[in-house]
């Protein structure tokens, strides 16, 4: 997947109830969700954002509740891929269960910044910042999980494939 | 301390830091032991009249044994409010959820910015003593 967009820049700890805040868990409604996503910390960001804009983070992204919601109303903002330093291992794990990529590169996150315009290809974890001309490599995704993005999610997936492993 | 779990201090390093709420229990610190440490510091007491104070009992089976233990009477006679083992205030669904400029001393596992209700309340983990001895105090402290 090739995929080039401008950068929403967040910091270290990116927790799931800023992501998406309880008060807003009454519904599982993607486009519902998205109205609300990242409101407790930028309020802009609902608002602003363009379908094919890159979510950045620092360590530990997307920390806390075990919610699908929130890497759904990131997917459902328009955002196709996030990038971080680290990812909390449930998020992790529900990014790929929705089909929403996540790009892991530790430290050299910090040579991104807010509005700066990255090309990506997840299929070789291959980044590269165009606004300062950095490259960086996070690891590529697995074949697998691949293929589950490209289905948009474990659910599409097993329906197209029957099973996981097929 | 907020906002981050792992942002911890002594209790007796954090000066004086007034509260409005009390949650001890959730699937978290609501095990028998959690509750009779409450019930020994809240018998005979009463919670501060600034304090909201909320006992959640882990599960069912708990929630029979404290009443069996008469802790739920210790509790009420406090003038804590007893729920059934629910989620609820820990992710502020409903119960207890905070307004703007509140804090809550919890015994639950989470407190980031606007996780227990207005983005501008503050959650500080405890445990179950450090949580009723703050719900009688009216402040974070121990008795």
């Amino acid at each position: 997947m090739k995929l080039e967009g401008k950068v929403w820049r967040y910091g270290d700890n990116i927790d799931t109830d800023v992501i998406i805040p309880a008060r807003y868990l009454n519904t599982f409604d993607p486009a519902e969700l998205a109205k609300h996503c990242m409101v407790d910390i930028d309020e802009t960001f609902a608002q602003n954002v363009k379908a094919g804009d890159i979510m950045v983070g620092g360590k530990n992204f997307g920390c806390g509740s075990s919610r699908e919601h929130a890497p759904v109303a990131i997917k459902a903002s328009g955002i196709p891929v996030i990038i971080a330093a680290s990812f909390a291992r449930i998020f992790y794990r529900n990014g790929i269960n929705i089909g929403l990529p996540l790009l892991e590169i530790g430290d050299d996150v910090e040579k991104i910044s807010a509005n700066d315009i990255l090309k990506i290809d997840t299929d070789t974890g291959t980044i590269e910042n165009l606004t300062t001309g950095d490259i960086f490599r996070a690891h590529p995704l697995p074949p697998f999980v691949q293929g589950i993005a490209q289905a948009g999610g474990l659910i599409n997936y097993i329906k197209e494939h029957g099973a996981l492993n097929s | 301390m907020p906002h981050l779990p792992e942002n911890v201090k002594p209790v007796d390093e954090i000066g004086e830091i007034k509260i409005n709420q009390v949650v001890i229990g959730s699937c978290t610190n609501g095990r028998l032991e959690d509750l009779n440490i409450a019930a020994g510091i809240l018998k005979g007491r009463k919670v501060h009249p600034d304090v909201r104070c909320i006992i959640i009992p882990g599960s069912q089976e708990i929630y029979k044994e404290a009443i069996r233990c008469k802790w739920i009477d210790i509790f009420i006679d406090a003038g804590c409010v007893v729920s059934c083992p629910t989620c609820g205030p820990c992710l502020g669904g409903y119960m207890g959820i905070l307004s703007a400029g509140e804090r809550c001393v919890s015994t639950t596992n989470r407190n980031f910015r606007g996780r227990m209700g207005h983005v501008d309340s503050e959650v500080y983990l405890a445990g179950p003593y450090v949580a009723a001895s703050s719900a009688v105090l009216g402040k974070i402290g121990v008795i």
